[in-house]
């Protein structure tokens, strides 16, 4: 009877959940709202204690306003931001369509060649793109060019001044939406083959073609996924900083070129001079960003119609 | 080039011969066909290397009376004028931060010219003694006769190279050489996990024991050791004289060490590669460096400044900026920094007409219009950083305007749902 009670509790099953959302993600935030309201440097966390008020708020609205960079990571945030997005879902889409429509063997082999970049270990993936876009003859894309006569001499593709700024942030948008691609491809590949088959056969009995089941029953039938692909892959972006922190310290894309809102607060917090109280101002403002973005989205998108409320007695 | 090299150190340690000199060397060798390169120097950071031209130019980086960090505009500028002359004259690469150490840098530095086949080279280098063995123990060098990359022997270490101070940046100012500063720092509260600490005179004998570990870390014998086998130069003058007594190098070649025998098993390798007549007559040659050396600020964000020259400088190689503008980069981000605000002094201003070599700005007519950055006059500079400001305005209003707009669009959205 008691057993019973218990389970009839919801909070019993949200419990894992919110355990795991409160430990990892509420206690930092608050840590971190709490650091931005310090002059926290270097870890000396004898500094926790020291309230300054809004003083490291003011010194990011001065970086971003005075600071001949401060500027540009905005920029290249926007830019890294929506054109990966673009590339991540319609891309995502585009190769789920693709391997639902091929034989699945083939679709197999192929979806399996779309992961690797995700399989691959940071470093290594970083490695390849180091080679593939040196600026030196030997440079993978270089060597490339200069035998097809593209090109007479070779470039530093992310850094050559001529080429910036739509070069580095080519080569950023690039080598992420070629990790951030497969994510997209497997939720959608999985919501298309959720999709009774009964419906596909139907519309082909009825003489409709590949372009028209596309159109009128596999993306209307996945809108949920595809908005929430949309909204998960838009916040994984904003706070999206490793592959950039290798393009960026391995000289492949020019500096600020390639720093983002979130690269900006990691290397503030963990970068040559360490200023946590300025890094965690800054991840505030990132968090509440997040925030309005993913409401808005969801909202845009109109999420709530595509959860409608479950049938029949809890 | 048929250049005589006779003498040249004692030009440069006189400050005879200058970075005017230098260009102007560089560019017969490259003009006459002899080297590819005129000038070749680290990649990736300015620190300590490039910074040596702040001092060349008679500027400094540190206040002792303030204890901060200095952002010297005339030395600066000056630096930054003088590499983008080499730049402009195709005789540094305009991407050489960009460069690798292993595939470029140090096969340029040692290698043979390209037109021979090899792996380019050049006339000048800015580097550190330890390259001397460097190039001894790695593969840098491409051997046009085997095809094959090896290292190269002392013999030919010493044939290729000659050495000198970082010549003085103009007539009147002195050469330089950099060293990094080290410390010792013992924490005041040693030993306090005796369980006797608080007894007077345990207390006594862990400062004297931490004070007679820093007189055994700073001895001669390991300090000429340690430059030896790592071609750096000694700090202690104790240790300079050692390099110059026979029965040391004698000692120290057949490992008769004061050091215990873990510690000789463990550099014997390295002493065999290193410890031979060559290395050692070079380092004892270099030793007079010490009387010219500058020490990098011990300034806790010394490296966020070194930071900001580098990009200002890759901007200036790469022709982004020009020197002045990159000067007024510096200074703008530093004023912008948290830290580096209060924590640095902005001294002197950018000359008004001052280039490397007057010459080099008319007879040089590729990078002519890019030469004439060495005479944009401070005015004209400060005109384009304020454009870049009131760009900053727009653009945030313009950011401002869209998040309102997107608002309004959910807020509009929201009421259309309800």
């Amino acid at each position: 009877m008691r057993a019973s009670r218990t389970l009839n509790n919801p909070l019993f099953f949200l419990l894992p959940a919110l355990l795991l959302i409160i430990v990892f993600y509420i206690i930092p935030l608050v840590i971190t709202t709490w650091v931005s309201f310090t002059p926290l440097r270097n870890w000396r966390i004898t500094l926790l204690s020291k309230y300054i008020g809004l003083e490291n708020y003011r010194d990011l609205f001065y970086f971003i306003t005075h600071d001949p960079d401060g500027i540009l990571v905005l920029k290249t945030t926007v830019v890294f931001v929506v054109f990966t997005l673009i590339v991540n879902v319609l891309g995502g889409l585009l190769l789920a369509i693709a391997t639902y429509i091929i034989e699945e063997k083939v679709s197999l082999t192929f979806r399996l060649l779309w992961l690797l970049p995700r399989m691959t270990p940071l470093a290594v993936f970083g490695l390849i793109w180091y080679y593939f876009f040196y600026g030196s003859p030997q440079g993978t894309l270089n060597a490339f060019l200069l035998h097809l006569g593209l090109i007479d001499k070779p470039y530093f593709w992310g850094t050559d001044p001529r080429l910036l700024p739509w070069s580095a942030w080519a080569i950023i948008v690039f080598v992420n939406g070629l990790v951030g691609v497969s994510y997209g491809m497997i939720i959608f590949y999985s919501a298309f083959k959720s999709i009774p088959p009964e419906l596909i056969t139907a519309a082909k009995v009825d003489g409709a073609s590949t372009w028209q089941i596309i159109r009128h029953i596999l993306v209307p039938m996945t809108r949920w996924h595809l908005v929430f692909v949309t909204v998960w892959q838009l916040l994984s972006l904003v706070t999206s900083y490793t592959h950039l922190f290798v393009l960026v310290d391995w000289r492949i894309v020019d500096k600020w070129h390639g720093t983002t809102w979130a690269l900006f607060v990691f290397n503030e917090a963990f970068g040559d001079v360490k200023n946590q109280g300025l890094a965690a101002a800054a991840a505030v403002v990132l968090v509440i960003i997040g925030v309005l973005l993913g409401l808005v989205t969801l909202r845009i998108m109109r999420f709530s119609q595509t959860t409608p409320e479950p049938k029949g007695d809890l | 080039m048929g250049w005589d090299l006779t003498g040249l150190a004692e030009k440069v340690k006189k400050g005879e011969f200058t970075w005017a000199d230098v260009f102007l060397k560089a560019k017969e060798a490259k003009e006459k066909g002899c080297a590819d390169w005129g000038l070749i120097h680290r990649r990736g950071s300015a620190h300590p290397d490039l910074i040596q031209f702040i001092f060349a130019y008679g500027g400094k980086l540190y206040d002792n009376k303030t204890g901060k960090l200095v952002v010297d505009k005339t030395a600066i500028y000056k630096w930054f004028a003088t590499e983008a002359a080499f730049a402009d004259a195709g005789l540094l690469p305009r991407n050489i931060l960009d460069w690798d150490w292993a595939t470029q840098i140090h096969p340029t530095i040692v290698g043979e010219s390209k037109a021979k086949g090899g792996t380019g080279n050049t006339l000048f280098d800015i580097g550190g003694t330890w390259y001397w063995t460097e190039w001894q123990t790695k593969d840098y060098y491409l051997d046009p006769h085997t095809h094959q990359k090896r290292p190269l022997t002392p013999e030919e270490v010493k044939e290729k190279f000659y050495y000198t101070l970082f010549p003085a940046g103009e007539k009147g100012d002195k050469p330089v050489t950099l060293s990094q500063p080290f410390m010792w720092m013992i924490a005041a509260n040693t030993g306090k996990d005796n369980p006797h600490y608080n007894d007077p005179a345990y207390k006594k004998a862990y400062e004297e024991l931490a004070f007679l570990i820093v007189v055994a870390a700073s001895d001669p014998v390991i300090n000429a050791v340690h430059s030896i086998i790592s071609a750096h130069v000694p700090v202690r003058k104790q240790a300079s004289a050692l390099l110059k007594n026979k029965t040391f190098i004698n000692n120290l070649v057949n490992l008769k060490l004061p050091f215990s025998q873990q510690v000789i098993d463990a550099i014997a390798p390295i002493v065999k590669k290193t410890a031979n007549p060559i290395n050692i007559e070079f380092l004892a040659n270099v030793s007079y460096m010490l009387d010219y050396t500058h020490l990098a600020p011990s300034h806790p964000y010394y490296n966020k400044l070194a930071d900001i020259f580098k990009d200002a400088l890759d901007k200036v190689l790469k022709g982004e900026m020009k020197p002045a503008d990159a000067v007024n980069y510096v200074v703008q981000k530093v004023k912008a920094d948290p830290d580096l605000k209060d924590n640095t002094e902005i001294i002197g201003e950018i000359p008004a007409h001052w280039s490397l070599v007057p010459q080099a700005t008319t007879t040089t007519s590729p990078a002519a219009g890019t030469q004439g950055t060495a005479t944009t006059s401070p005015a004209q500079a400060q005109t384009t950083t304020g454009k870049k400001g009131g760009g900053h305005t727009g653009l945030i209003i313009g950011t401002i305007v869209l998040i309102i707009i997107i608002i309004a669009a959910w807020l509009a959205v929201r009421g259309k749902g309800q």
